[in-house]
């Protein structure tokens, strides 16, 4: 067996990908050793709740998103119509809002003391509830409907990139084959633009069952919930455990939806020289339709919320600089910018390990390294304790064993851990970024450079990181945004009274003051709008006929 | 001796032997070109010529120094070296000016910038010096990607299919263009491709090697293409007539006529005819073979004629005719063998000959 | 005009000498032909293979005499060189008319005594050197 292999870069990549991975596969360890018999007791009592609701859940999402986030992708990239080149970007807005978010701010509106039933109480002259019917908020329709608004984007981000990938010649065909544009859009466009939309509703149930705030908000008994609440409730952390690795479970199959639609993609792809797509114009009613189609998503998904949550920061300004805000908002800077930090640092590490030994065994290290995008944050609170904790207690044996001290809980209930959590969970977002620009750097062109005198380190200088330059850049922001939103992995991983500007919204909101936290709420989607426009900005540039980069 | 200098180089990958004892040198000035098939170690040779891998079995010296054996190697940035590879490998956030430049470290900076304009009009893409390589043809691009090797002098050129991404109109003026400039910078350069075409038109020596990364032929381009030492190399250069035989009192039959041969009597042998060693004539002169014309294609320089023997309707022969052929005018046809476009060889007996015997490369 | 380095030798006495006469010899006559001095090129060219060919058997019998094992090879290979030694004496018997003969002629000797013949003939180095014949 030949060792050449074995070296620095692979040796520290192992390492890495090992230490993110043991998160996850904790959990599955401590799920397998059953004790108190859990297993049966949740069985008998919440498995099938939790499974039911979370089922629906994600049928309901899932349904939802697809809806609007394919239509919405179908009109903004075949037809022609007015505000098009407005919502071709617009329509990405409700990514800057996290869910959690949204829900807080439609509750307090469209709850029983809030402004619009008491508007529609006064206006037809109700005096109490059982006068009138009005949908309940804080339902599972309710959180299906939040998820729905802010998830969407990502249904649309990647359909209307299929719709536009698709040859132009391919839609002409079936247009002189007799096909109008609602025929063309059913037969042909939406088949070869499955991996694509498969892809985007696999990463909408990912987040679904990554979300705590709404689903605790609402009293949705999801798993997650269900996690939260075997875990700060009873404190039970082989239970917490079991019911991760069944939510794993839902995880895995849409992980291999994913994949398997990821890889069938490269298939469908259907490249070469294209024209601008013309454009179906549409006329009078459907003119009409299209435009109202697009601008609901906007509107309700962002516009309004914001507006509100501007209101509010507005009316509660004084009070909410007097609280807390500037120290929690300084603790989510710190912590995302540290974790931006490491998860770049960590991400070229790892890319250039794959790059210098192309072994099998480094690049499935890697790709499970990536995965935590995938595992929702409960599940991976609850690996990341389990992880520390043994570490703790190993060191702390190890500690009085040798030296009669002990050393206690040394990592648990630090920023270590809140910082390991976000770590594993957002490290594939700046890994594939930077593999993904480092391979554009091709070994012929690391050849040219040595044979024109430069030496490993100066073409590392003059060649390679210009080039990665803006992919590590734009990936640093990605985390850095992705970690100031972060709710569910915060409010399990934090130290004790530590709050960053997501925990303190949740806590405020759940306490019916979402007023003092608005404007915590505020900065929180002021982030969320760069990656909207880092992306906005891509579409633009992906254009059909505008000119793209292409290096032989 | 100044130039290029390898002798016993052989290289596995694994179990699959790419290189076998392979010799070579090229003076300065000179081109050598390395022919074969895909998948050969054509390429290995070059990036064991350029320190990009270490060599296993072997010397490499240039110049008269020894930079590589498998004791000693030295790192490709302290050779010399240029490089050109098939995709360019152009720098793409450099302008073309910058990337001519790139290699020119040791120059103080407006030298390097009146050197590298230098070379760009020898090219006649002075202009261009500003772009990006985005913007540029592939043409422009494959000059920006042979000046930027040549910029530093270097003692050695190495090509690697230089061509191939180019448009076919464009490749003939290319490759007369990139010919010039290399005669007038005397570097010696080794240029690897598999288009027999190019080869021939490029190399002052031509190198063909096999599929078991030995070399079977070394010689002028006349030499490869009149007088193959294989029926490897005879294949190279396109589809070859074939007919089976035995060697009788010096000559093997075929329905075309007998052709000479010096191998031995009774040796299992088969006769291999270029398209244009077969002559066609209108009125058959006496003895020679009737032939049917079963289709004509004209290419416009050429023409391929497939015809049948009179009689046999199992196998076709391509002629290729340069002057004016129009099959309908016609009458009845006879085929004889030009004796200059026929080679004798023994009947493949091992695999590895067989192997060679599939492989055809060419149009 | 070539030169022998050192990583041309064989480090055999005898091979050696052979073939620096050898280079010696194509030096000398790319220099008359460079100075257009084409007289008696067909007789220094034809002086040239003899000497060529008295080499080849002289290594072919040192060879066989040390038990070279690829030696049919080898001789195979001086068998080839044959034909082109023929087209030697052909381009020299035109260098006098012909400017490409000149040009080829002067190109194809480089190469044959050291691509073809010296460069060859290191395959055996290992085996002959330090084996003065």
């Amino acid at each position: 067996m030949s060792w050449s292999w074995l070296n620095g870069w692979t040796i520290g990549t192992v390492i890495v990908a090992f230490i993110v991975i043991l998160p996850i596969a904790a959990v599955i360890f401590i799920a397998l050793t059953p004790s108190d018999d859990i297993w049966a007791h949740l069985a008998s009592t919440v498995l099938p709740l939790y499974i039911g609701t979370t089922l629906q859940l994600m049928i309901g999402v899932g349904l939802g998103t697809l809806v609007i986030g394919v239509g919405t992708a179908w009109l903004v990239s075949m037809c022609r119509f007015p505000g098009k080149t407005l919502f071709e970007w617009a329509l990405l807005l409700p990514m800057a809002m996290p869910a959690y978010v949204i829900a807080y701010v439609y509750t307090d509106i469209l709850e029983y003391a809030g402004p619009v039933q008491i508007l529609l109480r006064d206006t037809f002259g109700f005096a109490t509830k059982r006068d009138y019917w009005f949908p309940e908020i804080r339902s599972l329709g309710g959180a299906i409907s939040m998820m729905t608004l802010v998830l969407y984007p990502y249904v649309y981000l990647l359909s209307r990139a299929a719709f536009t990938e698709q040859s132009i010649s391919v839609l002409d065909a079936s247009r002189v084959l007799g096909r109008g544009p609602y025929r063309t859009f059913f037969s042909v466009a939406l088949p070869l633009a499955r991996p694509a939309i498969i892809i985007g509703v696999s990463l909408v149930l990912m987040e679904t069952l990554n979300d705590f705030g709404t689903v605790d908000f609402f009293a949705v008994s999801t798993f997650t919930l269900g996690i939260y609440d075997v875990w700060l409730n009873m404190n039970n952390v082989a239970g917490a455990a079991q019911l991760a690795t069944a939510l794993l479970f839902f995880v895995v199959v849409l992980v291999l939806a994913e994949r398997f639609a990821r890889r069938k993609k490269k298939y469908h792809h259907t490249s070469s020289k294209y024209d601008a797509l013309p454009g179906y114009l549409l006329t009078g009613r459907s003119k009409i339709l299209a435009t109202v189609a697009c601008s609901i998503p906007v509107l309700f998904g962002f516009v309004l919320p914001a507006l509100v949550l501007g209101g509010y920061s507005i009316i509660h300004f004084e009070t909410s600089m007097n609280s807390n805000f500037l120290s929690y908002a300084f603790n989510s800077f710190l912590l995302s910018s540290l974790v931006a930090g490491l998860a770049i640092g960590i991400g070229i590490f790892m890319a250039y390990g794959v790059r210098v030994r192309n072994e099998r065994l480094l690049k499935i290290m890697v790709r499970l390294a990536s995965l935590g995008y995938a595992v929702p944050g409960s599940v991976l609170a609850v690996g990341v304790l389990v992880t520390l904790g043994a570490v703790d207690n190993g060191i702390d044996g190890f500690m009085r064993d040798t030296f009669g001290v002990s050393t206690g809980l040394l990592l648990s209930g630090t920023i270590v851990a809140v910082t390991f959590g976000y770590l594993v969970r957002f490290l594939a977002i700046s890994f594939g970024s930077i593999e993904a620009s480092l391979a554009k750097v091709t070994p012929n062109m690391d050849d040219a450079s040595r044979s024109l005198g430069h030496s490993p380190f100066a073409t590392l200088r003059r060649v390679h990181i210009p080039l990665i330059r803006a992919s590590v850049l734009t990936a640093g922001m990605m985390v850095f945004v992705d970690c100031m939103k972060e709710l569910p992995l915060t409010v399990i991983l934090r130290p004790f009274n530590f709050h960053t500007l997501a925990t303190f919204v949740h806590e405020y909101a759940s306490d019916e003051q979402l007023g003092e936290a608005s404007l915590a709420a505020l900065s929180i989607v002021g982030f969320g709008i760069l990656p909207v426009i880092i992306l906005s900005l891509a579409i633009t540039r992906s254009r059909p006929g505008h000119n793209k980069d292409a290096v032989k | 001796m100044k130039g290029l200098h390898i002798f016993g180089l052989s290289h596995a990958y694994g179990d699959n032997q790419v290189l076998d004892n392979v010799g070579l040198m090229i003076p300065a000035g000179e081109v050598v070109c390395l022919l074969g098939p895909s998948g050969c170690g054509k390429s290995t040779i070059l990036r064991l010529s350029a320190g990009l891998e270490k060599v296993q079995t072997g010397t490499i010296a240039i110049d008269d120094v020894t930079v590589a054996t498998a004791d000693l190697h030295v790192p490709p940035e302290h050779r010399h070296v240029g490089l050109m590879f098939q995709d360019y490998a152009l720098f793409p956030h450099l302008s073309v000016i910058d990337n001519v430049t790139f290699g020119l470290i040791h120059m103080p900076k407006d030298k390097a910038k009146a050197r590298a304009m230098d070379i760009l009009d020898q090219f006649g893409m002075t202009t261009q010096a500003d772009k990006y390589p985005h913007t540029l043809s592939g043409g422009q691009q494959q000059r920006v990607a042979l000046a930027r090797a040549l910029a530093p002098e270097p003692k050695l050129l190495l090509l690697d299919e230089p061509f191939s991404g180019l448009d076919t109109n464009l490749r003939q003026k290319i490759r007369e263009e990139t010919l010039e400039v290399l005669k007038q910078s005397g570097v010696a350069t080794l240029m690897v491709t598999h288009d027999p075409e190019e080869a021939m038109f490029m190399a002052d020596r031509i190198k063909i090697i096999g599929a078991n990364g030995q070399i079977l032929q070394a010689g002028r381009p006349h030499e490869i293409y009149y007088h193959p030492n294989h029926e490897f190399v005879a294949k190279l250069f396109g589809m070859m007539n074939r007919y089976e035989g035995t060697v009788s009192g010096g000559r093997i039959e075929t329905p075309l006529g007998s052709v000479a041969s010096t191998l031995e009597d009774g040796t299992q042998a088969q006769v291999l005819i270029r398209p244009e060693g077969v002559i066609l004539e209108s009125s058959g002169t006496g003895g020679h073979t009737k032939v049917e014309v079963t289709s004509s294609h004209l290419l416009g320089h050429d023409n391929i004629v497939r015809v049948r023997i009179a009689g046999d309707h199992n196998k076709k022969l391509y002629v290729r005719i340069h002057r004016t052929f129009e099959v309908e005018l016609k009458k009845s046809l006879t085929a004889r063998i030009d004796p200059e476009y026929a080679f004798v060889f023994p009947v493949a007996e091992s695999p590895q000959a067989a192997k060679q015997d599939i492989i055809q490369t060419g149009t | 005009m070539v030169e022998l380095s050192k990583t041309f030798e064989l480090e055999c006495e005898t091979l050696d000498k052979d073939h620096q006469r050898l280079v010696e010899m194509v030096n000398a006559i790319v220099a008359l032909l460079d100075e257009r001095d084409t007289d008696n090129c067909e007789a220094r060219v034809f002086e040239f293979i003899t000497f060529a060919k008295g080499h080849f058997s002289r290594e072919e019998q040192l060879l066989a005499k040390s038990g070279y094992p690829n030696v049919g090879r080898h001789r195979e290979h001086h068998k080839e060189l044959d034909k082109k030694m023929e087209h030697l004496l052909e381009f020299a018997s035109m260098v006098g008319v012909n400017e490409m003969a000149r040009e080829s002629l002067k190109k194809e000797l480089v190469f044959f005594v050291m691509d073809d013949i010296i460069t060859t003939d290191l395959d055996f180095k290992e085996f002959v050197s330090d084996q003065q014949g």
